[in-house]
Order: C-alpha cells, then structure tokens, then sequence
C-alpha cells in the first residue's frame, strides 16, 4: 500500500526548485530525505503536507490532493523549526489542543518524555532554549501518531545525548504504531540504522530512493597501486579519486566492476564499501569537484 | 527510553547491517545461546535489541532462513535447524579461515617474511594460546 504518489511535480519559485519528480512512498516505513542545502528537500515535503501547491505535475497523499485538505491535516503532521503556537499557551495546553484534534494522540507518553528530557510543562513554547524546542516538536509530533509523520531536521539544536535517546524514541514508538515517517537530517550517519529506505535528492531531482543496503552498496572504493588500477578505472566512470606517492584509490559503481575480489586482491589491489554518507557525497558532488583542488 | 539500552553492532558503519544481524545470530547459535528448536527473536525483538528498523532485522533473518539454519513454524515464528551449528562451523572452516589464511599469506609477502618465518609465527601463536 502506498501513502504518497507523485508525478512529474515541478515546484518553481522563479527558479526551479523541484524538476519532474515522481515517485511512491509506501506506508509505515522510516524514509531518510538526503540532500544538500537548497536541493529541494523541505520544498517537497511542503507539497506533500499539503502547504505548497505544486506548479506543475500532481501529488496524492492518502489518494487525494493534500492542499488544503482537511484529510490530509487530520492524519500528517509536519514538524520542523517554524512551527509556532500561541503565545498565550503553556506547553501542557499545547498538548491538551493536540489531543483534542488528532485521534490517536499519546498524552500521557508526551509527559513522560517531555519530563526526562527536563522541560517544564508550565513554560510558553517562545521561552524554551533552541534545543528544548526542538525536542517539544519532535514530542508533539510522536504522540499524535498520524499516519503520516514528516520530521524536518528534528533534531537541530538538540545535543548529541538527547538525539540519540530520540532516535531510538522514534523506532520505538513506530514499533509499537507502525505509520510512515519522512525524516531528513544532515546528520545521516546517526539515523540510518533507524531507516528503512533513503531518498537522495539532488538539484531539484529523486537521483535515488532505495532501501538502505542496497544505496550503501552501489558504490564501493578500490585502491592500489596506481599503475594496476590504471587500466581498470579508464574503463569506467571515476567519481572520485585520490593520487599519492603512487597510490590510487577510486570511488566507482559497484555494477561496473567485472573483476573477482581474488584476481583484484593478487594484483594488490582492495575493495572496500562506503558509508551511506560517503555514498550521498559522491552521488551529490559535481564531478570532478574537490576542496583540495581550490588549494592547488 | 530511560535505560534505553540496545546493543551495538554497528562495527564500523561500511559492513551492512543485516549481514552483522546474520552474523550476530550464527555466533549465537555457536556459543550454544540459540540451541536446536530454540525459539529465535522476532524482527521486532531485534529491532528492539539493536536499535535498527524491522526490516533490516528481518533480512538478517531471511538470510539464515535461506541457508536453512533456521525453520519457519506458521503463526509462531522461526526455530533453530538440526545441525545448524555444524554447518555453520563448516562453512566458517572453509570461507572465512581461507579468506583469512590468504590475506596473511599475502601480507607476508609484502613484508618480505619468508614461509619458514610464517610457519613459526603461527606455531608460536598456537603455543601462546594453549
């Protein structure tokens, strides 16, 4: 069953923000968004909570057009740095609001996470520190259990401790309520053993969306001698490579390589995988680019 | 969450981590903590323990159910196969102890170590350790 169908979205603020996107998003799975600053990230996940109209091209959230939508404010919830409530409420009538309007509201778990994370119910949601904040959202968005939970950098401004414990929250509150989250971070290292599927986007484009392991093991990095690799890597795209004191080593698609681990190994050369993170850089980074080269 | 405790087998972030579930629970069955018929963890359970999505857990598990190490009962969950823990000693035996055997081979070779040398080494290992 699928939660969200995209098609050909295009989303232009002047500048094109989002190109020809389609896609599918299955129910009740984790999803990492991956992308680089202003790669269009938060752009698609405001069309699919339903806050931005697409320019061209459609989107079906729950089969229906999310904008302006009451079906779709009913069962999603968008958490990220602008979300704003009155200035008059304390956080405990926050939470009473919330469990008036969605069905599955958790009270009784907001408290209790709200008071091991150290954050007075009494206090006005403009009060809390950066971090506090943030972790207040990310509670409120838990408890409501909506179907569809959108996470936006959930976890910028909370120390290290606390994200940990919060990642781990969200795999345990979706073990016990399974529904679909769509989190980004640009801490992916963190989150993606909690992730069951990542979505690379790139200049406005999906440029992946699979599950996990399989992103993790499209590239893989050989190094060696550099005259042993030579050949090797001339017939193949290189998307990165570093030269030194006759060394080589190379990031290439792992479908490009023909050649058996033992025959690579007795030429001296290894094969080593990357991290999801090291693969995102790649995937993302223009051809060729490197920091080091603005120093040569 | 307080005392949120799992256990971690994230090694070095590069090994995907349904092979370290797989791996994880053939070591189970070799330390005789998992036995024959022994009722295995849920994906959920292993979620859980490990701090990892289900689905990732399940594919470790789909791993040794294809290797037949363990069995499927309808409804109940998975089992430990008869004779899993031998064939898992076996197939360590022949994969793992050669690929190790051949990188040290190797990696003498580049240290210029002659094969006598070696020889002694791992004797004087098997000593150290008896």
């Amino acid at each position: 069953m699928n939660i969200i169908q995209c098609e050909e979205l295009s989303k232009s603020f002047g500048r094109n923000a989002l190109q020809r996107v389609t896609c599918t998003i299955d129910a009740e799975k984790i999803i990492g968004i991956i992308g680089r600053n202003g790669a269009g990230k938060s752009t698609l996940l405001n069309i699919f909570a339903g806050y931005l109209k697409p320019t061209t091209g459609s989107c079906k959230v729950f089969n229906e057009n999310p904008f302006n939508n009451i079906h779709t404010a009913a069962n999603m919830i968008f958490i990220d740095d602008q979300l704003s409530f009155s200035d008059y409420l304390s956080l405990e009538d926050i939470l009473k609001m919330g469990a008036d309007f969605y069905p599955n509201w958790q009270n009784e778990l907001a408290y209790r996470m709200l008071e091991y994370a150290g954050i007075d119910l009494t206090a006005k949601h403009q009060q809390l520190s950066k971090g506090q904040l943030a972790t207040f959202n990310l509670v409120y968005g838990l408890v409501s259990r909506c179907a569809l939970t959108i996470l936006d950098e959930p976890m910028n401004g909370m120390d290290e401790v606390i994200r940990t414990d919060f990642y781990r929250a969200i795999l345990k509150e979706y073990l016990a309520f399974p529904r679909t989250f769509l989190i980004t971070s640009h801490h992916l290292q963190e989150m993606e053993s909690i992730l069951e599927e990542i979505i690379l986007i790139d200049e406005g484009s999906i440029i992946a969306h699979a599950p996990l392991d399989e992103f993790k093991e499209q590239l893989i990095s050989l190094s060696g001698p550099s005259d042993a690799l030579a050949e090797l890597l001339s017939e193949t795209e290189v998307y990165a490579q570093k030269i030194m004191a006759g060394m080589t080593s190379a990031i290439i698609d792992a479908s490009n390589l023909f050649i058996s681990e033992e025959i690579l190994r007795a030429k001296g050369i290894t094969i080593s995988s990357l991290t999801a993170s090291e693969v995102c850089k790649y995937l993302t980074s223009k051809k060729g680019s490197d920091i080091d080269a603005i120093f040569d | 969450m307080k005392g949120g405790f799992s256990m971690h087998v994230h090694l070095d972030g590069t090994t995907p981590i349904y092979i370290q579930i797989a791996e994880w629970l053939q070591h189970e069955i070799i330390a005789d903590r998992l036995q024959t018929d022994a009722k295995v963890y849920s994906q959920y359970q292993l979620a859980e323990l490990f701090n990892i999505n289900p689905a990732t857990a399940g594919k470790g598990l789909t791993i040794l159910l294809e290797e037949q190490l363990l069995y499927k009962k309808r409804g109940l969950g998975m089992f430990v196969a008869t004779d899993a823990k031998e064939r898992i000693l076996l197939k360590r035996r022949n994969e793992i102890l050669t690929k190790m055997a051949q990188e040290i081979v190797l990696e003498a070779k580049r240290l210029l170590v002659s094969d006598e040398e070696l020889l002694v080494l791992i004797r004087k290992t098997q000593e150290g350790l008896e």
